[in-house]
């Protein structure tokens, strides 16, 4: 399952995990944003990471996505680095086998729910019919009006499109950024449930990003990021 | 403290300097016409010789008129004077000797057929003889003065000096026999307009930013009048900004003569000199006036009631592009209608079909941009390209923004070659004048010298001098009346044996009787009479006449016909090739036409420019919505597919719609015999004006996404 640490020594094998971030430190200016983080997630398990405001949680994902280059340390996902790896790798690396959720689902409206689930199958020239056939599963298992348009789907519909979309291209690693911020309380739960249950049923690591120790208490590990540091919280 | 600085972003303060930039050449310009057709006026009036009235002491003698060099039309003045102690004419440091001609410099590339022709080429014309530098003028002082016989009469005028108001010398200059309204209108339609348009659009960018500002500043108790203040200073910067741009490029013009491309007109430095300070003062009012609408177009309440959160989208029927076929047919049924009876009904149904076309052509471009996108959209879908799935459904769904900008190129494409339409005659006409000119090019030319006899051994001159196989008739013209009613007749009088090398035989015809060169000759006669005989110039002056050079056998063309004349005949002798009248007069109007193409040119590129500034924010919004999807998948190249797909709609929605109703309504036009072919070549021009400019927001479109999607980072989905 997960490991986790803030323990650079510890010998992590590469090709074991969806995710591993290695060592990872990262300043801007003279300011320490991330110290020495490391920890790895393997398929299908789940980690949450907490913080205040500022602490850093950001970076971390940006790193882990590629967008923005550690100051040093790694971050390998599925046995490949990406933190050295030329800005195309990167962009290939994040089209294929990264979801990405965002706090407000970030749909395109015009779109109908089932052709914004297959955006990133048609970015990334998958089989069309494999990607139809999985938007239907996706669209099946999570409930959603596929030929509906998005600008009349509710909240929760919107949430679970957009974690549909994340999954279409058969992620390794799920990354989500405050996934249920913009949801009621009734509305998290259920996106919450499905956030985790849904990739850990086809071996897609999660990493969630959250202010909210509900959702966080439902991944496997819950970490804290604070000065810089990642500490395991339970 | 809040400041101006605040609220400024780049493409505010770029299109509102640009915006007081073109304002103030509005005006400027407008100053500039009066100052050019002043000075024109003025050096005219210097140079023109004043006519000795009885028992005035003359000092010189003179005579004008317009001979044909380098195939175009040139005035000539002979001058000789009387008083050796008489200033020369403006622009000639001294008296040229007897046998030498001076000529303008627009005339140095034609050296060759003056020099050893006229007399002598001693030097140029100076900017002070021309009215325009592009002007076409020769002086000639006769080698051998003028003869004692010759001294009275035979066109030669007594004059006591230069400086009087006949205005006879001005020509080749378009504007010249035109008011200044018609050119002010011009800039007031084409420039003006526009240019406030601009303005307006200018000043309101950003409003999204505005709005959000002035909420805060309005909750946090800043008054009305402070808010105001503060859109006035942040206006102020770039139009202060305009406004040194202005006077700049205003110095310059008073500095130095500037060449205008396309029209090839000089505005002249001195001329501009003598507006100076009004030229200064347009620049300034127009940064007052930018500033001005600054004021109330960003005021706090205007503000909220204008960025209110948009409504729905229009609807965008599809029946209204039927509507506009037929408001479109009813204009071109009405254009031929008018022509023909000249009725005022038909005109003003023709004028308000034809508004109804243009008010609804935006909303047909709206019809056909959603249209568009549904078939984009399936396209892709089927295909699987997310590009056009996109685009189509966003264009289906949201066409607003595109279908503005379609719609103001449609109506701009539409709206400017319809007004280069109404005023294209000369274009055509000189087209027609040029194709008569070559159909009859070396068969004949015309000497005219009305109310003097001319001498048999004249005649005689012009055989020897031209070629053996030249004829010469005689050509009278004038009005008889014959059972109550006025006909034109024509004689044409020559040798019988001259008379049928040109298939001509002696009696009275009518002209469809004749063969096709005699039938020219008479063209316009009811009847012609053809008469054996000396072909002399009487004294009648019941009859207009001339002497027509025939040229059967084709050797010379009219030009080479023309120079061989103008070594022979007397000073005041006009000679002219085939329709060489006509063509002078159409390529005057054609002149006209390109002035009008050239504003209207400009003045669409203005609607163009403004059109886009104004849905700038809105593209850039549609761009930013994808970002977040290519940031995630690294697919950058779908932000530039994307601008490619919408922008190719809008140009394609713009050209198709604007240019086929102005192609179909120019060429109605033409059929009813107003000519408007010529516009097809403006239209064109319009079209790619239309396509630069869609171009320009799909670049837009495309860098903002591709910024947005590059500079997105976890934590951010807020920063559009």
């Amino acid at each position: 399952m997960t490991e986790v640490a803030s323990m650079p020594e510890q010998s992590i094998a590469p090709d074991e995990h969806s995710l591993l971030v290695d060592n990872v430190s990262h300043m801007i200016g003279r300011q320490t944003i991330l110290n020495g983080v490391s920890f790895a997630v393997r398929p299908g398990a789940s980690i949450a990471v907490q913080g205040r405001s500022g602490s850093g949680k950001s970076t971390l994902l940006s790193i882990i996505m590629g967008l923005i280059a550690p100051s040093s340390g790694s971050v390998t996902i599925a046995g490949e680095q990406i933190s050295s790896a030329s800005r195309t790798r990167r962009a290939q690396i994040r089209g294929a086998r990264i979801g990405v959720v965002f706090q407000h689902a970030e749909l395109l409206d015009e779109l109908t729910v089932k052709e914004n689930i297959l955006l990133p199958s048609w970015l990334s020239k998958s089989d069309p019919e494999v990607a139809a056939r999985r938007a239907d599963e996706l669209i099946e298992r999570l409930g959603l009006p596929g030929e509906r348009s998005a600008t009349v789907i509710s909240g929760g519909e919107r949430q679970r499109t957009a974690l549909a979309r994340a999954l279409i291209n058969d992620p390794v690693l799920l990354l989500a950024d405050e996934p249920t911020g913009a949801l009621d309380a009734e509305l998290r739960e259920a996106a919450a449930e499905l956030l985790f249950d849904i990739p850990a049923q086809t071996g897609c690591a999660v990493v969630i990003v959250t202010h909210d120790p509900a959702v966080a208490q439902r991944a496997d590990h819950q970490f804290t990021l604070s000065d810089g540091h990642l500490t395991i919280s339970t | 403290m809040i400041s101006a600085r605040s609220s400024r972003n780049l493409a505010r303060t770029v299109t509102t300097v640009v915006a007081t930039l073109l304002l103030a050449a509005s005006f400027t310009a407008a100053i500039a016409v009066f100052a050019a057709y002043d000075g024109r006026h003025e050096r005219t009036v210097e140079r023109t010789p004043v006519e000795a009235s009885e028992g005035q002491k003359a000092v010189l003698q003179y005579q004008h008129v317009l001979r044909a060099v380098g195939g175009g039309q040139a005035s000539f003045v002979y001058i000789e004077p009387i008083d050796g102690r008489t200033s020369p004419p403006p622009g000639l440091a001294a008296w040229p000797d007897p046998g030498e001609v001076v000529i303008s410099p627009s005339l140095e590339t034609y050296r060759d057929q003056i020099d050893g022709v006229y007399g002598t080429v001693a030097g140029s014309v100076g900017a002070s003889g021309l009215s325009t530098p592009t002007e076409r003028i020769v002086y000639v002082r006769p080698a051998d003065g003028i003869p004692e016989a010759q001294s009275t009469g035979r066109g030669w005028i007594s004059a006591t000096g230069f400086g009087g108001a006949n205005r006879s010398l001005m020509a080749g200059d378009v504007w010249t026999d035109k008011p200044p309204t018609q050119i002010l209108t011009l800039i007031g339609i084409f420039v003006l307009v526009p240019a406030l348009g601009l303005v307006i659009v200018a000043v309101q960018l950003g409003e999204d930013r505005r709005r959000r500002r002035q909420t805060v500043l309005e909750a946090l108790g800043a008054t009305p009048r402070y808010l105001v203040g503060l859109e006035v200073r942040a206006a102020a910067r770039p139009a202060l900004i305009g406004v040194v741009c202005a006077l700049g490029v205003f110095g310059i013009s008073c500095l130095t003569d500037v060449f205008l491309p396309g029209v090839g007109y000089w505005l002249l430095a001195a001329d501009m000199r003598a507006v100076a300070w009004q030229g200064g003062l347009a620049c300034l009012v127009a940064g007052a006036v930018v500033v001005a609408v600054a004021a109330v177009a960003c005021a706090p309440a205007r503000a909220r009631q204008m960025t209110r959160p948009r409504g729905r989208e229009p609807r965008y029927p599809g029946y209204i592009a039927a509507v506009v076929a037929v408001a479109f047919g009813l204009s071109g049924f009405q254009a031929i209608n008018s022509t023909a009876t000249g009725s005022p009904d038909a005109q003003a149904w023709f004028a308000l079909s034809t508004l109804v076309g243009i008010g609804l052509m935006p909303l047909v471009c709206g019809w056909f941009v959603r249209t568009c996108g549904q078939l984009v959209a399936s396209i892709g879908a089927a295909r699987s390209l997310p590009s056009l799935v996109v685009t189509g459904r966003h264009l289906d769904a949201a066409p607003r923004t595109s279908a503005r900008i379609a719609g103001t190129g449609a109506v701009v494409v539409f709206l400017v070659s319809q007004v280069v339409a109404t005023v294209s005659v000369g274009s055509d006409d000189l087209r027609a004048a040029n194709a008569a000119y070559a159909r009859w090019d070396g068969t004949y030319a015309t000497v005219s010298l009305p109310s003097v006899p001319a001498e048999q051994h004249v005649v005689d001159q012009i055989v020897s001098g031209t070629a053996a196989s030249t004829v010469v008739l005689h050509r009278g013209q004038r009005w008889i009346e014959r059972d109550g009613t006025f006909e034109m007749e024509t004689t044409l009088t020559s040798p019988t044996a001259a008379l049928r090398t040109i298939g001509l035989e002696p009696g009275m015809w009518t002209p469809q009787a004749l063969d096709d060169l005699p039938q020219n000759l008479a063209a316009g006669a009811d009847s012609v009479e053809v008469v054996a005989g000396d072909p002399e110039i009487l004294n009648d002056t019941e009859t207009e006449q001339d002497l027509v050079v025939v040229n059967p056998g084709g050797g010379l063309s009219t030009s080479e016909l023309q120079a061989a004349l103008n070594t022979i005949v007397a000073p005041g002798w006009q000679v002219s090739g085939p329709g060489e009248t006509w063509r002078a007069g159409a390529a005057s109007e054609s002149h006209q036409m390109r002035w009008v193409a050239w504003f209207g040119v400009i003045g669409a590129a203005m609607l163009l420019v403004a059109g886009v500034m104004r849905n700038w924010h809105a593209v850039a919004q549609v761009a930013r919505k994808t970002s977040r999807i290519t940031a995630v998948s690294g697919r950058f190249a779908l932000h530039a597919r994307c601008a490619a797909v919408r922008g190719g709609i809008v140009a394609v929605t713009a050209v198709l719609v604007g240019g086929s109703g102005a192609v179909y309504l120019s060429g109605v036009v033409d059929a009813s015999g107003v000519d408007g072919t010529s516009v097809r070549e403006i239209i064109g021009l319009l079209c790619l004006l239309v396509i630069v400019a869609t171009a320009a927001s799909a670049l837009h479109e495309w860098r903002t996404g591709l910024r947005a999607a590059t500079q997105w980072r976890p934590g951010k989905e807020d920063d559009s």
